[in-house]
């Protein structure tokens, strides 16, 4: 196994280096209004429309 | 982000970021589509202020936590991606607890963002325990070795 492919292993180095590496964002997250829920399970399910939707749509567009 | 983050801090709101994200400023590279912040359910004057402080940021007004747990989850799109308030939820301690124990991480352009501890955010993700959970629980384990449980 190469050292790149242990992920045991560089969970410590991250761990150990404790710095917040930038990250992506959407360019094309699908519009939506506010939403309220009252249980994990109603949440999941309209985060899993959401993720859907943006499939539909050709998958994530990312930007800086 | 991190306007919203300066603007609760600057507002004094009562927050804590959880989730992917506060995952992520311990030192995780990985991706998110939101962010999640914990907030005290029932504290209204607290919920006051961040809709006082997020203006027209939020398209309707946070609301508090109904008494069967109403509303424990709300989200929003905002100019600077998915903000989702969370006022309680499995595998989070009381947020009073949890406020106690916090620690204050840095977003990667230098944004101190106030967290869940290392090791409630490690027994929020064991609760969780979905697929997508396991490299943010392994990673958060070989922290929490290295630091001796120490958040």
């Amino acid at each position: 196994m190469k050292f790149s492919d242990d992920y045991d292993a560089k969970f410590r180095i991250w761990a150990a280096e404790g710095k917040a590496h930038g990250m992506p964002r959407i360019a094309n997250l699908p519009s939506f209004g506010h939403r309220r829920f009252d249980s994990y399970e109603e949440f999941n399910a309209w985060k899993k429309s959401l993720l859907d939707r943006l499939l539909k749509e050709g998958g994530a567009r990312w930007t800086k | 982000m991190d306007e919203v983050i300066r603007r609760l801090n600057a507002g004094a709101a009562r927050y804590l970021l959880i989730g992917g994200q506060a995952v992520r400023l311990e030192g995780l590279p990985r991706f998110s589509l939101d962010w999640d912040l914990f907030i005290p359910g029932k504290d209204q004057a607290n919920i006051e202020a961040i809709n006082r402080i997020m203006g027209d940021a939020l398209d309707a007004p946070l609301v508090a936590l109904g008494p069967r747990g109403e509303n424990f989850v709300q989200t929003y799109q905002t100019e600077w991606g998915i903000l989702q308030f969370h006022l309680g939820g499995p595998g989070l301690p009381p947020f009073d607890q949890a406020e106690a124990r916090s620690v204050t991480r840095h977003t990667e352009h230098g944004v101190p963002v106030k967290c869940l501890c290392i090791r409630d955010l490690l027994e929020s993700k064991r609760k969780a325990n979905r697929p997508c959970d396991a490299a943010d629980i392994a990673f958060l384990e070989a922290k929490e070795g290295l630091r001796g449980v120490t958040g």
